[in-house]
């Protein structure tokens, strides 16, 4: 097994690097990127707060016997309803939180290197440091709040916009019923069976765009919130199980900040080679996206009976998480391949990682048991014999010591 | 510490730094306060799950407020605690470069005739 004892400190540089994911971040906000065209953010949301619902004057209009048809229509718009005091609430306190923690972080990175002038020496040095790395952190979370409270005004934006546009397609079907019954009824005498059936066509036949707008907009959140979670470079080989449940970037990134502004030995993310070990800080909330999605809690030791069922529930439950890493880049130069995956034999790798540059691969072998025994051990090597990792081999690579143990305890 | 680091430290002006640290950390801790819950249909049915990411990316965002500030705290007790020390340190000085000097007679006290 390998173990990367506790190395310098993390540097300035390390907390400039939260600076500029922060940064990355807010920028794959506010470019908007995320909205499908044909939506837009900007308009406020004004859209939102229209009282008179399209099928409400359809019933006004004596034509209530439509509303079976019309229902549906009238429930997307409804989905689309937004709760605008709230979100200029929750906006508001992030504006408000942005700038404090600027504040503190502009009074901190000026205060410190006057007020300890006179600090000469290793000392001096090293708080000045700390305070200089701290006040980028500080600048990082600053940044991050910002981006909250974009995220939340744009979703907002692009909501009202899908509503209103909806709304506008409904206003415009229901003038086009009331005026096409309107002629038949003079023309017929009453309304016919075909007047009846051609109402019902009009209707059916604005569905499709409704139906479009509806799924623009959720594909947009469903963007915006993959743009939370996926942006930056989070490494998700180095997560602790207090993190798990804010897998994704900004979550990610958070975590790190937090231990980094602790001042707690810290997971270096940012130096190739080191995978270290973090000492367990104040868990953090539970994942309220899991839970109010149906999803199953994250699986916890002690609410299982000895067995081999919580190390099944929890690969299955990693898998699932790490699964939106496959693919990407980390921060250190490596490249996820593989999560949960054969190697083109029977082997089934957890985690498996390379770096093209180093040529170095790496891979990862969760255990969840109290003690790993050497055949746990002996496993995490024989990866190495699989053909995808016997072809890169043939190509220079080096396998590296894999790591093995359970997230936060990695070694 | 290195004996050598003391001489140079205007202690005063340390101690007023751990002070204004502590006051950084209690300005960063009052940003909770004013924290704000996102309801789970802010942006109605279709955007749940975004309001449920933002929700639960806001409690890290706390998460790591408290950590700063906490930061802050431990930073400010260090450098009270290093200013603490480095007074002790100046006194000690003081007192055994004052007990040399009882040695050598004090300026006013008459020279012992021989």
């Amino acid at each position: 097994m390998t173990t990367y004892a506790s190395q310098a400190p993390l540097t300035g540089d390390a907390a400039e690097q939260y600076l500029t994911e922060a940064r990355r971040l807010l920028g794959d906000i506010t470019s908007g990127k995320w909205i499908q065209p044909g939506l837009s953010a900007g308009g406020g949301f004004a859209a939102a707060q229209s009282t008179t619902k399209p099928v409400d004057r359809l019933r006004a209009a004596g034509l209530g016997w439509l509303e079976p048809d019309f229902r549906p229509l009238q429930e997307a718009q409804d989905r689309m309803a937004l709760r605008p005091g709230q979100i200029q609430a929750y906006a508001d306190a992030w504006d408000k939180a942005a700038a404090k923690i600027s504040e503190v972080a502009r009074m901190l990175g000026g205060c410190a290197p006057t007020d300890t002038k006179t600090w000469c020496g290793v000392s001096g040095d090293s708080y000045r440091a700390r305070a200089a790395g701290m006040a980028q952190a500080l600048e990082a979370a600053s940044t991050m709040a910002t981006a909250k409270r974009t995220a939340a005004v744009m979703a907002g934006e692009v909501t009202a916009d899908a509503r209103r546009q909806v709304g506008e397609i409904l206003n415009t079907l229901v003038q086009d019923l009331i005026s096409y019954l309107t002629v038949a009824r003079s023309a017929h005498g009453g309304i016919t069976a075909e007047d009846m059936a051609e109402a019902k066509n009009r209707i059916a036949a604005v569905a499709p765009r409704v139906s479009e707008l509806e799924t623009k907009l959720s594909n947009s959140m469903g963007e915006l919130s993959a743009t939370q979670y996926n942006s930056g470079q989070a490494n998700p080989a180095l997560l602790k199980d207090s993190m798990i449940p804010y897998l994704g970037g900004i979550g990610y990134w958070y975590s790190v900040l937090a231990w980094y502004l602790r001042g707690e030995p810290i997971t270096d993310v940012l130096v190739p080679n080191r995978f270290r070990t973090s000492p367990q800080s104040a868990p953090m909330q539970p994942l309220p996206t899991q839970q109010q999605q149906g999803k199953a809690p994250w699986p916890q030791r002690q609410n299982y009976p000895s067995g081999p069922g919580f190390g099944r529930d929890w690969h299955n439950a990693m898998k699932e998480l790490e699964r939106a890493y496959e693919g990407k880049y980390l921060v250190n130069g490596w490249q996820v391949t593989k999560i949960e995956r054969t190697l083109g034999g029977t082997k089934r790798v957890d985690f498996m990682m390379v770096n093209a540059q180093r040529k170095e691969i790496q891979i990862l072998d969760y255990y969840t048991g109290k003690s790993e025994p050497l055949s746990h051990l002996n496993k995490s090597w024989s990866y190495a014999k699989e053909p995808e990792i016997q072809a890169l081999l043939k190509q220079g690579y080096t396998f590296r010591e894999p790591i093995t143990g359970f997230p936060g305890k990695l070694q | 510490m290195p004996v050598s680091e003391s001489y140079e430290v205007d202690v005063a002006a340390l101690a007023d730094h751990a002070r204004r640290l502590s006051t950084l950390a209690d300005d960063l801790r009052s940003v909770l306060d004013g924290a704000v819950s996102l309801p789970d249909d802010a942006f109605g049915e279709t955007g749940r799950a975004a309001a449920v990411a933002l929700e639960a990316l806001g409690q890290a965002g706390q998460d790591t407020v408290r950590a700063g500030s906490d930061g802050l705290a431990a930073e400010s007790t260090k450098v009270r605690d290093a200013a603490t020390a480095y007074e002790h340190q100046e006194a000690d000085t003081k007192a055994g470069l004052s007990e040399a000097g009882e040695g050598l007679g004090s300026p006013g006290s008459e020279v012992p005739s021989s």
